[in-house]
């Protein structure tokens, strides 16, 4: 069973962590709650689907189309998350606004709702897939019982949430007034840690040209397998042993996003109708 | 675009020069474990990984180093190729869904042994 818990919880924290941070930064958009439940609906039926198939699927997933798969998903994640970003640091003004004023309800956008929800989405598609492949595995392998892999699950489930309730709370407190621009800069990193990750991927797969060897190695330091690692790599994109291409992925998705989330804006005059 | 031709350009630059052609190395997944465990690859020459899951449960293949991780349904193989890498370097891999012992490694060396 604990070992059910561990593997779930390790898959759960990375949409914990896109989730939470997402949450915080699209704060005041109205139905945000509500649309972050459809997108993880979505989410987990998607991956409960492809995992149903896994078997059929197999011959397939002997070869790369698994690594575009990944890939594909994480460069998505990265767009998702810049958009939101773009969009909240355009339309912030007036949300503020709409929170003040109901009147003004209307006013102002709903986007990035729908780009924070289909985030979650695609976030859970890629780890629960794979977490619903180890736990149909697990229950398959006699040595447990459903009743066990149920309970690590919940186990695993309940501790990703703590970790996201502990995280939105902790960003939202923080940063007082100015949580959009603590979260931005979170999900700046999260979102160069990604992309460096899709592009580690396409290389491998031979989709890119360039190599593996890496520029500094610290998996013996701090492996990336460890909590610790895993935890800054879904946060931060650390990378243990990242490579050129890799890097370049991560400075220049980095900069970008800050931009993003940053950028200077026309003054409210103009922006006003 | 650039990517895609690459790609389709690759099965024909393969036979240019004898160091191009891939080292297979055949690893077999096991009782959760990595057979064999240790295995020394040559530098500067790309490698063929071909991983058999002989058990009754999936497994997911993983290398942080490598920038590998896919899903080994039982009794399937999975191959991967693998890019020409620097010498005295290891490159862990371990089974995700079994990590407490599918451990293992390449251990890459100037001059490899034989198989």
């Amino acid at each position: 069973m604990s070992q059910v818990a561990v593997m779930v919880f390790r898959e759960a924290l990375e949409v914990v962590v896109v989730a939470a941070l997402l949450l915080a930064a699209t704060r005041g958009v109205p139905g945000r709650w509500l649309w972050a439940a459809l997108g993880a609906g979505a989410g987990i039926l998607g991956a409960s689907i492809i995992a149903f198939f896994a078997e059929q699927l197999a011959d397939a997933m002997a070869g790369s189309s698994q690594d575009v798969f990944q890939a594909v998903i994480l460069l998505a994640t990265v767009i998702l998350v810049a958009w939101t970003i773009a969009w909240m640091r355009g339309h912030g003004r007036e949300i503020a606004a709409q929170a003040r004023d109901t009147g003004r309800r209307i006013a102002a956008g709903t986007a990035p709702r729908y780009l924070m929800a289909t985030a979650i989405a695609v976030s859970i598609l890629r780890d629960g897939t794979e977490l619903a492949v180890f736990l149909v595995g697990a229950g398959m392998a006699s040595q447990q019982s459903l009743g066990s892999v149920l309970a690590g699950f919940a186990i695993g489930i309940a501790g990703g949430v703590v970790v996201g309730i502990l995280l939105y709370r902790g960003v939202m407190a923080a940063s007082l007034g100015r949580v959009f621009n603590a979260v931005a800069a979170l999900l700046a990193f999260l979102g160069a840690g990604l992309a460096a990750q899709a592009i580690g991927i396409l290389c491998t797969a031979g989709w890119l040209p360039s190599g593996l060897d890496p520029v500094w190695d610290t998996e013996d330091v701090l492996s990336q397998a460890s909590d610790l690692g895993r935890f800054l790599h879904t946060l931060l994109g650390y990378i243990s042993q990242p490579s050129a291409a890799q890097l370049l992925t991560y400075g220049a998705t980095l900069a970008f996003v800050l931009w993003l989330g940053f950028r200077r804006l026309p003054s409210p005059a103009a922006v006003s109708r | 675009m650039l990517a895609v031709a690459g790609w389709l350009a690759l099965p024909g630059a393969i036979p240019a020069r004898a160091d191009d052609t891939p080292f297979e190395v055949r690893i077999t997944i096991r009782d959760h474990r990595f057979e064999p465990a240790t295995i020394e690859v040559p530098a500067d020459r790309p490698l063929k990984l071909i991983v058999t899951n002989a058990d009754a449960t999936p497994e997911e293949f993983e290398s942080i180093g490598l920038k590998i991780e896919r899903v080994i349904p039982p009794g399937k193989t999975a191959e991967f190729t693998v890019k020409p890498l620097r010498p005295n370097r290891n490159y862990k891999f371990f089974g995700e869904f079994h990590p407490e012992t599918a451990q293992g490694q390449l251990v890459v060396k100037t001059e490899a042994a034989g198989k």
